[in-house]
């Protein structure tokens, strides 16, 4: 029996939803195939790129949800 | 004794049902970096991030308040999903007012940079981030949502796929026309060379 194997299976095994038998013998087969080991090369690099591109908002909008969370809550409260 | 930060969302979205205060920053502030960058990835507009980062939140707590929250082991997605709609919306109102474009046809702002200092160091490396992202708010609305979902939220396809109630082939689809659009803007691999044929 053979698997051949797409750019799909190379997604799901970077999430790990591929079988582990065949995660390995993806990997083994990968240099094979220049057209998958390239499409896996982007996978990773834009994984670690999109983390890099994480980034914090100001301190003022974190105020401004708490200082409403508080009163919103205190408001149901007294009409308990 | 696990503290409160170590919670899982589940455990704090309990906590917040018995009025703790400090369950619901912490859920915050978990998550308000991903949904700063996802709204920032298609406004590209830091002030308007901001108002998106708290619509987000309020909504979120608006839904809890009301006792109509379900999505407890996917609050990250859930989040991220709002996000990015409520971004989309602000991106379709803009689009009605006018925009001062260069000779291109891009936004002017985009090129001034305003409030942002970087060092002249930094200038490559930020200068192929912000690439980055233009490519990103440049990509279709769908490819985006599962691009952040998948990276941003960390689900799996087949969470993203009964999340959004869409086929998985489809969003696995959907990811792999996302990579190769960016393809480009991704740092190329280093090339490994063997040092006895090619000695430094």
């Amino acid at each position: 029996m053979t698997k051949t194997f797409t750019q799909h299976d190379i997604l799901k095994a970077q999430s790990g939803e591929l079988p582990a038998g065949e995660q390995a013998f993806l990997e083994s087969i990968l240099p094979e195939s220049i057209e998958l080991e390239s499409f896996r090369d982007s996978a990773e690099q834009l994984k670690s790129e999109m983390e890099n591109l994480l980034c914090e908002p100001g301190v003022k909008p974190l105020e401004n949800i708490m200082a409403f969370v508080k009163k919103d809550m205190e408001i149901r409260r007294l009409r308990v | 004794m696990k503290t409160k930060h170590a919670s899982t969302d589940s455990e704090l979205i309990e906590s917040f049902f018995n009025e703790d205060f400090k369950s619901f920053e912490i859920l915050v502030k978990r998550y308000q970096s991903r949904v700063y960058t996802t709204a920032m990835l298609v406004v590209r507009d830091r002030y308007a991030a901001e108002d998106i980062v708290q619509d987000t939140f309020l909504k979120f707590y608006q839904v809890l308040a009301e006792n109509r929250y379900v999505h407890h082991e996917k609050t990250g997605a859930y989040l991220v999903r709002i996000s990015h709609n409520l971004a989309i919306d602000h991106v379709r109102r803009q689009s009605r007012n006018p925009i001062i474009t260069n000779v291109d046809g891009k936004n002017i702002f985009d090129f001034l940079n305003i409030g942002k200092e970087i060092s002249f160091d930094d200038f490559d490396k930020d200068k192929r981030k912000e690439q980055l992202k233009w490519a990103i708010s440049q990509l279709p609305e769908r490819e985006r949502e599962i691009l952040m979902l998948r990276y941003f939220a960390g689900m799996k396809f087949k969470e993203i796929s009964e999340f959004t109630d869409v086929n998985m082939n489809t969003c696995l689809g959907l990811m792999r026309s996302a990579v190769k659009h960016l393809k480009k803007y991704l740092l190329p691999k280093e090339k490994v060379y063997d040092k006895n044929l090619y000695p430094t």
